[in-house]
């Protein structure tokens, strides 16, 4: 909030609070690219997600156990396998390397890397899938992974770089 | 009765893009002054705007809460402001004579044209960081816990560069404010 005991600060303030209208232009032509546009897509839940396979795991389960009465076993229906990545990056980052991505809702501050001299790590457990992320080095700076392909996020023109976790 | 931000989010979510320009005209007066006094021109402001706005149509699903979609906007629209400033460059920076921003406003001419001038020509000058501080912090009203959440950047360098952002607009602005 303003310091309103400093009578200029306070005035600057007031002053740039003053409402600024560029127009209706932009927000025409914001929307004729949307109506060409696919609907926004839902956000995929992960607790549901959970859900839906706890219960599909359950109900496997009674129903192998009750065809195991009148069949020989079956293998058992597993759900795609977790990974183990690592993440690295050779940085003079100052206080802070973080890593943001699909898989942490880019989120700056879910998943920091670990400091050892220049090098920062961590460790992600991951589901087979493909994966865009990014590193913010020091809260302002984006760093794309240089061992791994990248290309520019066309929503934000930062450095993405693509984490494919295999089966 | 209008509907809340929420319920247009949802009606948005199934498709209906006139929910979304209702979100758009409650929610832009903001989100255009953050980006008129941030990027200091209206070029630079308007396409960081329409990549916010676009954005945020493509993101809605992972609005969490959208009875408070307009922080969740404004938030898309400060990376975007960010990221705007890195690709072109601080060409505004370190200049001693720069011109006063463009900023359409809609304040009163009574309330001081010249005033309003030096206020913009002062707050061009300032590095980008303390700027982006000053205005979240100030004229925006976002505590320091949700300026950290924004900017991924630590409460204690954000409140130095509040501080020091203050400072120099104080210093450089004290004798037009007296006269």
């Amino acid at each position: 909030m303003p310091d309103e005991t400093d009578p200029i600060i306070a005035s600057i303030v007031t002053t740039l609070r003053a409402p600024v209208d560029l127009g209706p232009e932009l927000e025409r032509r914001v929307l004729a690219r949307l109506a060409t546009q696919p609907r926004p897509a839902l956000r995929t839940r992960r607790r549901p997600q959970l859900l839906a396979w706890a219960a599909a795991l359950a109900g496997l389960a009674l129903f192998g156990a009750e065809l195991a009465r009148h069949r020989a076993p079956q293998l058992p229906v597993s759900p795609d396998p977790i990974r183990t990545v690592e993440l690295t990056l050779s940085t003079n980052a100052s206080s802070r390397v973080a890593v943001v991505g699909d898989f942490n809702n880019w989120d700056p501050h879910a998943t920091t890397l670990t400091r050892r001299g220049e090098r920062w790590s961590t460790t992600l457990r991951l589901r087979p899938g493909r994966y865009r992320y990014t590193f913010l080095v020091d809260g302002v700076r984006w760093v794309a992974d240089p061992g791994r392909s990248s290309s520019a996020d066309p929503d934000f023109d930062r450095p993405t770089s693509i984490l494919t976790v295999s089966r | 009765m209008s509907q809340s931000d929420g319920e247009l989010v949802a009606r948005a979510l199934r498709g209906d893009l006139p929910s979304y320009a209702e979100l758009l005209r409650r929610h832009r007066r903001r989100l255009e002054r953050y980006a008129m006094l941030l990027l200091g021109n209206r070029e630079d402001a308007e396409e960081a705007l329409q990549d916010a706005l676009l954005r945020g149509y493509r993101a809605l699903g992972q609005c969490l809460e959208p009875e408070r979609f307009g922080a969740w906007l404004f938030r898309i629209l400060v990376n975007r402001c960010r990221t705007r400033h890195a690709r072109r460059g601080p060409r505004m920076e370190g200049l001693e004579s720069v011109p006063a921003l463009d900023v359409p406003t809609m304040m009163d001419a009574s309330a001081g044209i010249e005033w309003r001038e030096e206020i913009h020509r002062a707050l061009v000058r300032l590095p980008s960081e303390h700027r982006e501080a000053f205005l979240l912090h100030h004229v925006e009203g976002l505590s320091y816990e949700e300026m950290a959440a924004i900017t991924g950047t630590g409460i204690s360098a954000l409140k130095m560069r509040v501080s020091r952002a203050a400072e120099r607009l104080r210093t450089e602005l004290a004798e037009v404010f007296r006269a």
